[in-house]
């Protein structure tokens, strides 16, 4: 048995209820009950031979059957030991409610209040359980159990906070606030305990604002302009992806994912056919490993240049955008050579990839790797020696990397902190072992080291689409797996066995053996993790999306105090957050 | 020329300067303020005093009634906070008494008061920043390095004053 | 009575040819950033207005021309329409001291006139400063009169920058009004004659002696200047990532176009003062480099030529600058204003008066 699993058994007898050992997967889970989780998860966090520093997600499922209706799923990540465990533990519908570990996870925060959103479950001792994607006062239940339909139940929000303007009698006057909301801008007058005037403004960011990349809403307290509390409003793009792939089979959901992270939609398709493949246990054949590899990271090259090119922007180097998109716009037209689309490209197969990488999209991804390292040095040019903008980033937006582990973060946000987990290097999938690469790491966690870190994984990349394009070897692009793959076209089109086989596989799906597994997948944002709970049907029983975005809004509060008003854009800028992924 | 323009200017002088003191709205009053001050400023010009004119326009108009405005826009003040001081009368004899003084100064003048040693011919002939320098800094030196001390003492306590407490400590939630 | 009759004929002449050139350069100037930015930016700028492009500011002038006029509920009226006239008004009268070509006179119907400045009054250069500094008026109006909190914060912000950066370029001056012992634009301009190095950023006296050179005081005086234009790195009121449009956001038509115009020619203003003070006006680098010999009396020619020349360099500095720089944050610009660009420009104005003391020239 698992060493892990081993401690917790001879710890805590009475609290851990059984454990499960996925030898074929390698994972490691902990049935606990619901009134110890806390103590559990404190241990594995405090002790040195565990040390669970990082929470990965917290999600839950529903059984309707079952006498503890609820199941609580914690995912957790030891950095040191580089293991992952799934902490599960069931609440009752009556009594749907479970202590909170955000006393021991600050990421907990975002995680637990998305659970209580869309599940109802309540967790005690939570600072500020509110709803976090759905609006605030909607009251028509909780989405995600299995009782709730796909298409809701007609709610509308009444927007009781727009002033009615077809009811003359006895609103405020017009362009006035009235008396009683005004109280809320005010600072609270009976509470002078600093010696010096201190007045908070409350101000309203967005949703519509030109710097929030996409529909945000921040409420900002100020004093003077500096920022004291940053409270992220998020879920104006919420849109049930996790509800929907519930009704959908397998390989319907590919396209939906396309749109969580709309800038690179290839890493979420990548993220999530490995998630289905790790379920499946299929073996990807060679080359369409190495295709997949150096797409993903073309497709990393995109998000970085997207990233770069709107936070300088933002801090009014314009210049700096339209070069890359100059950029994006060569690896968008291979894009298109390769899979026909150009923004959501649904590439990726379940066992394999779409189409070829021919030899014209070699030589042209040659000539493009040629030319971009120069672009990459034109762009540290206008910014890196850039007093204006060493400025604008240099301490801006400091996090330390324990912070940084303690709030879940993942990918360059981590990294600039000076942590180096990378999925690509510490669970190397496809090519990512056969290739030499570094992962790049920063120092001080400021805004100016994200950029480096970033910069750097640029370049990078294109090591590595450079050693994969000249390792490539020939060979099949889908695995052959009949249940699952469908058969080739010219088969279909000649062959009438081969023709009800694709039917079968595309009417009714596939049928993945019961099971649930994790697989975390290192998007350009940070690690995209898929956990799909399957029984046995063609369609997941539930799928949980473990978005870095929204991890990372968990702990843009903590990166704002202390900073003006006008760094807000720069650690929007720096968090390179995209809501589509982040509100789901 | 130089009756019509000068009592344009004076007429409008006047009117602006009762306009300061009555219009409801403080941004208003401003307003009169520098109209008022601009103003006057053509009277120097029409006194062949360019200089004085340009500096009025600078300083008065560039930098202090602005720095009014700026007071005056962000505190946003209403328009019906006007009370009069219960002791107004006691007031207006003081502000009518200091009136009448000047008045009476300001009539003396053209017909006793000290002429100046610098005539027309000669401010034209080399501009009137120069003789304007050759006053200050041959006659009046003293009195300029007086309020130059002054000014230093001014700018000295607006930097005490203004000098930001360290940062306020942000208490943990 | 006739005599007059003329000065105010041949000023009226002048005034508009003057105007007329002003508002076709910042037309063109328009269209100039758009096409300049456009191929640093690897992208051609403006295209579809005729051919390349260039009757774009036409077609964006009668845009703005046409468009509703917008004045919020609860503005200002009165205000809300005197602010883009003040601002304009104060950047466009600065053009009357302006030396634009050689200081001479002509006989028209026995009047003697300067052909190439409107007015040569003693005190140009206080002049300018004078109406820019009432420029701020249109701002802080066009801000408050609007009746919206982004006008007014925008506004303020970009007043309380015009203030403290134009007190950085009239330091800046202070040093070559020392040097040349005069506030006419046209006398210091005269004074720079002959040579590149006689201009007053190296400011070797003519006949030889010990240079004083302003090249601090001309690098504060630039970088002022495009702070007070409110431009790129020095945008804040106008930054649109963060305050919308500041002062204007609630201009539309030609009130907008007002102010834009304004900001255009403020650009233009500055540059002239730059080009006139430190670069020697309409000075050629070298004697030989104007009309001489049998095109001596052409030579007016090419001394509006070279003016020309090195006001559209400072334009076309505005534009790079623009492209390349990122923005300051409010903080910073005031920061770098008050306790770099004010200790530079008053340590010149000390070492230029010492120096001007033991070496007169």
């Amino acid at each position: 048995m698992h060493p892990v699993l081993e401690t917790l058994n001879s710890r805590f007898p009475e609290a851990v209820l059984s454990v499960h050992e996925d030898q074929a997967r390698s994972e490691i889970s902990a049935c606990v009950a619901a009134d110890r989780i806390v103590d559990v998860a404190r241990f594995l966090h405090d002790d040195p031979t565990t040390a669970f520093d990082h929470i990965t997600d917290i999600c839950s499922a529903d059984y309707p059957d079952d006498a503890e209706r609820f199941e609580v799923i914690y995912h957790l990540l030891s950095l040191p030991h580089h293991t992952r465990i799934r902490l599960k533990a069931r609440v009752t519908e009556d009594d749907a409610s479970i202590a909170s570990v955000t006393g021991i996870w600050k990421g907990a925060n975002f995680l637990e209040r998305e659970v209580y959103d869309l599940m109802g479950i309540r967790f005690t001792g939570h600072p500020d359980l509110r709803r976090i994607l759905m609006p605030e006062d909607y009251d028509e239940g909780y989405p995600l159990r299995k009782d709730f339909p796909t298409e809701g139940r007609g709610w509308r929000s009444r927007f009781e906070f727009l002033p009615n303007m077809d009811d003359k009698e006895g609103g405020p006057p017009h362009g006035e606030v009235p008396e009683a909301q005004r109280q809320v801008f005010s600072s609270d007058a009976g509470s002078v305990s600093s010696p010096y005037r201190k007045e908070e403004l409350l101000l309203n960011m967005g949703p519509q604002h030109p710097s929030t990349h996409g529909v945000i809403r921040v409420v900002l307290a100020l004093d003077g302009e500096r920022i004291v509390k940053a409270t992220p409003d998020l879920g104006y793009l919420h849109r049930g992806v996790e509800k929907l792939a519930e009704g959908l089979a397998y390989m319907q959901i590919i396209p939906h994912t396309d749109r969580l992270d709309y800038v690179c939609s290839m890493t979420n398709n990548y993220a999530y056919v490995r998630a289905v493949e790790k379920l499946l246990n299929i073996q990807i054949p060679e080359r369409a490993q190495y295709i997949r590899t150096l797409v993903a990271e073309m497709q990393r090259i995109i998000g970085h240049l997207f990233w770069l090119g709107t936070q300088a922007m933002d801090i009014g180097a314009m210049t700096v955008f339209f070069w890359t998109f100059r950029e994006r716009e060569v690896l968008l037209d291979l894009f298109e050579k390769l899979c026909g689309a150009r923004l959501t490209l649904n590439y990726y197969r379940f066992g394999g990839v779409d189409s070829d990488f021919t030899p014209d999209l070699v030589s042209r991804v040659n000539a493009f790797l040629d030319t971009f390292p120069d672009r990459v040095r034109e762009y540290d040019e206008l910014l890196k020696s850039n007093r204006i903008w060493l400025a604008r980033t240099r301490n801006v937006a400091v996090i330390s990397g324990d912070d940084a582990i303690n709030f879940g973060l993942t990918g360059p946000v981590l990294r600039g902190s000076g942590v180096a987990y990378d999925v690509r290097k510490l669970e190397p999938y496809d090519a990512y072992d056969k290739v030499e690469w570094e992962v790049p790491i920063g120092k001080n966690g400021d805004t100016y080291d994200r950029y480096w870190v970033r910069m750097e994984e640029m370049r990078q990349s294109c090591r590595i689409i450079r050693q994969c394009l000249a390792q490539m070897p020939d060979g099949p692009l889908v695995a052959d797996v009949p249940q699952v793959t469908p058969p080739s076209k010219q088969k279909v089109m000649r062959d009438m066995e081969s023709l009800i086989h694709h039917f079968i596989i595309f009417t009714q799906g596939f049928k993945p053996p019961k099971g649930e597994t994790y697989c975390a997948t290192e998007a350009p944002k940070g690690e995209l993790g898929f956990f799909l709970i399957s029984d046995g049907s063609p369609r997941p029983y539930r799928m949980k999306i473990r978005s870095p975005s929204f991890v990372h809004m968990g702990a843009f509060d903590h990166m704002a105090r202390g900073y003006l008003i006008s760094d807000i854009i720069t650690i929007f800028g720096t968090y390179d957050v995209v809501m589509g992924e982040c509100d789901r | 020329m130089v009756p019509v323009f000068f009592s344009y200017f004076s007429l409008v002088s006047i009117l602006a300067g009762v306009l300061t003191v009555a219009l409801p709205n403080p941004v208003h009053c401003g307003l009169a303020l520098l109209t008022l001050l601009l103003h006057v400023a053509g009277l120097f010009l029409l006194l062949n005093a360019e200089f004085l004119f340009v500096i009025q326009i600078i300083v008065y108009a560039g930098a202090i009634v602005v720095l009014y405005l700026f007071v005056l826009m962000l505190l946003n003040l209403k328009t019906d906070e006007r009370v009069l001081h219960h002791r107004y009368a006691v007031i207006l004899v003081a502000a009518a008494a200091i009136c009448g003084g000047l008045l009476l100064m300001a009539l003396r003048s053209p017909f006793q008061g000290a002429k100046g040693h610098a005539p027309v011919e000669a401010v034209l002939q080399d501009g009137g920043s120069y003789a304007i320098g050759i006053t200050i800094f041959n006659e009046y030196l003293l009195q300029f390095e007086i309020v130059g001390v002054f000014l230093l003492g001014a700018i000295i306590g607006a930097i005490v004053l203004a000098k930001t407490p360290t940062a306020v400590d942000v208490e943990p939630e | 009575m006739f005599e007059v009759g003329v000065k105010i004929a041949v000023s009226l002449t002048q005034i508009s040819i003057v105007m007329g050139v002003v508002l076709l350069t910042v037309m063109f100037l328009t269209l100039a950033e758009r096409k300049v930015i456009g191929w640093m930016q690897d992208r051609m700028g403006p295209m579809e207005v005729g051919p390349y492009g260039i009757l774009q500011p036409i077609a964006d002038g009668l845009k703005l021309f046409f468009k509703e006029d917008i004045i919020p509920s609860g503005a200002n009226k009165y205000l809300f329409t005197l602010a883009p006239i003040i601002a304009l008004v104060a950047a466009l009268v600065g053009f009357a001291v302006i030396p634009f070509g050689p200081n001479m006179r002509v006989d028209v119907f026995g009047v003697q006139v300067q052909p190439f400045v409107i007015s040569d009054i003693n005190i140009g250069i206080l002049y300018i400063l004078a109406f820019t500094s009432i420029g701020a008026y249109g701002i802080i109006l066009g801000g408050w009169a609007s009746n919206s909190k982004y006008s007014l914060l925008g506004g303020l912000r970009a007043a309380a920058q015009l203030i403290s950066y134009e007190l950085n370029v009239g330091l800046a001056i202070v040093g070559v009004l020392l040097l040349a012992g005069s506030l006419s634009l046209v006398k210091i301009t005269e004074d720079q004659c002959c040579w590149i190095w006689n201009w007053f950023w190296l400011a070797v006296p003519r006949g030889g002696g010990v240079p004083i050179p302003q090249i601090l005081a001309f690098v504060v005086f630039v970088i002022s200047a495009v702070a007070e234009t409110n431009r790129l790195p020095f945008d804040l009121p106008e930054a649109e990532s963060e305050l919308v449009a500041g002062f204007f956001t609630e201009y539309s038509g030609m009130r907008f176009a007002f102010f834009f115009l304004a900001e255009y020619a403020n650009m233009i203003l500055v540059s002239c003062i730059a080009a006139a003070l430190f670069l020697g006006g309409w000075n050629a680098p070298a004697p030989f480099l104007q009309f001489h010999g049998s095109l001596e009396h052409l030579a007016w020619l090419s001394g509006i030529m070279w003016f020309a020349v090195k006001v559209y360099f400072f334009l076309f500095l505005f534009f790079w600058i623009r492209a390349t720089l990122p923005r300051l944050r409010y903080d910073q610009l005031m920061r770098f204003g008050w306790k770099v660009m004010l200790p530079i420009a008053l340590g010149n104005i000390v070492v230029t008066a010492i120096a001007a003391y033991f070496f007169p020239r």
